[in-house]
């Protein structure tokens, strides 16, 4: 059985973001971290962000059921970060 | 998401695998104008996949998908849409569609009605009838109008395409970092959702910078007689408080087969704001197929 470690869907996570923005020209400060939101940092669309979600599941050939982590009381979350999207991961993988 | 070409653009679209095999039908779901695919993923197409291969791709202009200088006609969006079926290898489907997606979905309708195994239509406003509203009273109108000038706002409700009107402004609003109310938020937000100023600039370039608002904003191509002539399954929903209502009571007397239901209370993003409704009501006119 493959085991992910939290620091490995980490790694995972960043390089997939940095692939979905490498032609955005955005280049964060310190660059992509726990920190970084998607949307206030990274200049995410709600698009980008389903984008995400599917290379994910793509990534790791299951479904992940973001929509638990999206949706919050019936309405999309304003904003993600990095961390927040590793631990929901670590939870579900 | 994988990319194909089609009508001369790069159209984005994701498929979502049917959990119950490879016999399942198709379902494909088409946003409305000033959103993208998001729309409908994080609601519906999990649910909607234990059913069907569900497939969602973001409109010409819209998401991830080529922004062109022009081809924004309803008749031609219909086209990207064919050509992205035919390139899928999907004959024959259910369709969902909410507000301009309607407009391309029923525009495809007149062009290939064999395509359609049913079709959900959402709060699909249409040419024909946003001319005749203005001299027609939009109740819920009167009241966002003051909402409208409470932010200095030069949008007036009465104007027939009011709807993307606002949209450019609280997209100016959005862009240049002014605090909006939590009243006009939720007018626009299902759209322009996650205060994304990509999504808002990305709006604003398509409004400014190509044929889009003159093409949008245009003669749809929808007659009353094309549409009668559609006679496969339809379920029309309509927003009660929705400036789109009087195209709804129009369809009403133009389809005698189909069956209409409006949800109470509601505005014209109720597939955001009430989607366990819409989905229930899906399922029940599926279930009755």
């Amino acid at each position: 059985m493959v085991v992910f470690t939290k620091e490995a869907i980490e790694k995972t996570l960043v390089e997939i973001v940095e692939d979905l923005i490498q032609d955005w020209g955005i280049d964060p400060d310190d660059g992509i971290t726990g920190t970084t939101l998607l949307v206030n940092d990274l200049d995410f669309a709600s698009v980008d962000i389903i984008q995400l979600c599917v290379a994910i599941e793509q990534h790791y050939d299951r479904k992940i059921g973001f929509q638990d982590l999206l949706m919050k009381d019936g309405s999309y979350v304003s904003d993600l970060s990095i961390a927040q999207m590793v631990d929901f991961l670590v939870d579900r993988i | 998401m994988p990319f194909v070409q089609t009508n001369g653009i790069r159209t984005n679209y994701v498929q979502i695998d049917c959990e119950s095999g490879n016999d399942c039908e198709d379902l494909v779901m088409v946003h409305g104008l000033a959103t993208n695919l998001a729309f409908w993923y994080i609601h519906y197409a999990s649910a909607f996949s234990k059913r069907y291969r569900v497939t969602l791709y973001d409109l010409r202009g819209h998401g991830r998908s080529s922004i062109t200088d022009s081809g924004y006609t309803p008749k031609n969006m219909a086209v990207d849409l064919q050509q992205l079926l035919d390139h899928l290898s999907i004959e024959r489907a259910h369709f969902v569609a909410h507000s301009f997606g309607g407009v391309v979905a029923l525009n495809l309708a007149c062009l290939n009605p064999d395509h359609f195994a049913s079709l959900v239509l959402a709060d699909t406003h249409i040419s024909i009838v946003r001319r005749v509203q203005k001299t027609k009273n939009w109740e819920f109108g009167k009241r966002i109008q003051p909402i409208l000038e409470q932010h200095s706002l030069d949008v007036d409700v009465r104007e027939p395409y009011f709807g993307y009107r606002l949209l450019s402004a609280v997209a100016h609003l959005q862009i240049q970092n002014v605090e909006i109310s939590q009243e006009l938020e939720d007018l626009v937000s299902p759209l322009m959702g996650n205060n994304s100023k990509r999504t808002a600039n990305q709006w604003l370039k398509l409004m400014g910078t190509t044929q889009a608002e003159k093409e949008l904003m245009g003669d749809d191509g929808l007659s009353l007689d094309r549409l009668r002539k559609l006679n496969f399954p339809i379920l029309a929903m309509y927003g009660e408080y929705s400036q789109a209502m009087s195209t709804g009571e129009q369809l009403l007397e133009v389809w005698p087969h189909a069956d209409f239901r409006q949800i109470r209370g509601a505005g014209h993003f109720f597939p955001i704001t009430r989607s366990s409704e819409l989905m229930e009501n899906c399922r029940q006119f599926w279930n009755g197929l």
